[in-house]
């Protein structure tokens, strides 16, 4: 029965090439199960943003709608708007923090979408990860562009709803670092609704009017 | 003689800002003690971006292609070897100086002084090195936040860094002027990038102060000692606290 041997030793290949894969999964997965379920969430984040970048059939603008509604996603801007203000979350009112958190989140989406006009196919790779003491995750992604790379890490947290981003730190530089010391500068200078002027008069001033 | 009038010019900026500075009453800010001094420099360098840097770098992209930019960008990155060859051997990065002499002589020959970067592809890829990050990793802390004119962003160990990296580079002593060049270069293959953070930015001089510890912070190479930056109120302490949502208990919520 030359023809089932055949189809036996073509089984035993699949299954090698099977077990070769589940192996290389695992060897993954080794990393500990948090860290390889973020590392995954950001992969599969990547993938979509840049399916959608490199779409050529649709509109920029289009373009920045599907990767804001992303970004709303799969960001905790309420907690990134609380570790922003730190200490001062508690000087601000019930109301104020709503507001603070509704002007941030437009405020850093609006950014998003801006710096989506100087894409130009660069490539992203995820790199190293890290398991925090506080049990976040730091998955490390590295930008290749035509002369540069710039390392940008994304530290995540899982909540309620699962893994989300909380901070992006682009070559060494936290963006929830960055905003907390000019948070801290404005509050202690304006006071909490000073900030929260701040952030709207930004979103009036920074239409989409740069192309060139 | 060029040194001499940009001597002048520098201690003039000094003056005029010195008394605008005496002027303003700011708050005084311990995790920027200089502030004071540095706002009114901050504002300086903005109208030199505003009014020189940013309309002379515009039409030099007007006038060159990315390509070019980058491989002047390149040329200028290769000649300062001397100050990474000598920061790497400081810091006891054998490896990595020896790294950097292969890097120079493949860029310098077959990368045609430079201007193309070969050595990357072939598997010796750049590692950015100064001399004020070897001072960093002996231990010299940076010392209050400060905001030079003309040159920008610095602190008292980054600037005397940074003169010597000047000196090292050989352009320094044997192409005046060629720093104008690589200025107007860098401020154009970054315009993009200046003009997202000032419009993103809630207050441009404290995202360029923060931007700028953190960076070097990073650079220096020890991101767990961001505390030491500053006067450590700046940073309120490590980077794990950063994420530690404050429940108003005095401070700290959750035992570690």
């Amino acid at each position: 029965m030359p023809r089932s041997s055949e189809r036996r030793r073509a089984a035993a290949l699949l299954l090698g090439f099977a077990l070769a894969v589940a192996g290389a999964n695992a060897a993954a997965a080794a990393l500990s199960g948090p860290e390889s379920e973020a590392r995954s969430f950001v992969q599969q984040t990547i993938d979509t943003v840049l399916g959608i970048l490199r779409n050529g059939k649709i509109p920029l603008e289009e373009k920045k709608s599907r990767v804001e509604s992303i970004a709303y996603e799969r960001f905790d801007f309420e907690l990134m708007s609380r570790l922003v203000l730190a200490r001062n979350w508690q000087k601000f009112s019930d109301k104020q923090k709503r507001d603070f958190v509704d002007a941030f989140k437009k405020h850093l989406s609006a950014t998003y979408r801006d710096t989506l006009n100087t894409f130009r196919d660069e490539t992203i790779q995820i790199g190293s990860s890290r398991l925090e003491k506080n049990e976040d995750v730091t998955v490390m992604t590295i930008v290749t562009g035509s002369t540069d790379t710039t390392s940008v890490d994304y530290r995540m947290r899982k909540g309620d709803h699962g893994w989300r981003g909380i901070d992006v730190i682009i070559e060494g530089v936290s963006l929830v670092q960055n905003f907390r010391s000019q948070a801290q500068e404005i509050v202690s200078n304006e006071g909490p609704d000073g900030l929260i002027k701040k952030l709207r008069a930004k979103q009036m001033t920074s239409p989409h009017k740069k192309k060139a | 003689m060029k040194l001499r009038s940009a001597a002048r010019l520098l201690s003039l900026a000094a003056l005029a800002l010195f008394s605008v500075a005496c002027a303003s009453s700011a708050p005084p800010n311990p995790a920027d003690p200089w502030q004071p001094m540095n706002r009114p420099v901050f504002q300086f360098n903005e109208g030199v971006d505003r009014f020189v840097l940013r309309p002379v770098s515009r039409g030099w992209t007007f006038i060159t292609f990315e390509g070019l930019r980058d491989s002047v960008a390149k040329f200028f990155y290769n000649t300062a070897f001397p100050s990474r060859f000598v920061s790497n051997v400081g810091q006891a990065e054998g490896q990595q100086a020896i790294t950097e002499v292969a890097r120079f002589l493949i860029n310098t020959t077959v990368g045609v002084a430079g201007f193309f970067d070969p050595a990357t592809r072939w598997g010796l890829p750049r590692r950015d090195e100064d001399v004020g990050q070897m001072f960093g990793r002996w231990g010299i802390p940076p010392g209050p936040f400060w905001m030079v004119p003309l040159l920008g962003p610095s602190d008292p160990r980054d600037f005397v860094g940074t003169v010597f990296d000047t000196a090292l580079s050989p352009l320094t002593w044997f192409v005046p002027g060629a720093g104008v060049v690589g200025a107007v270069n860098s401020r154009a293959r970054a315009d993009e990038r200046i003009e997202a953070a000032r419009r993103s930015s809630l207050d441009f001089y404290v995202f360029v102060r923060d931007a700028f510890f953190q960076y070097r912070a990073s650079a220096v190479g020890n991101s767990e000692s961001l505390s030491d930056y500053g006067s450590g109120v700046y940073y309120e302490g490590a980077r794990d606290e950063l994420y530690e949502v404050d429940d108003g208990k005095g401070g700290k919520d959750a035992p570690k």
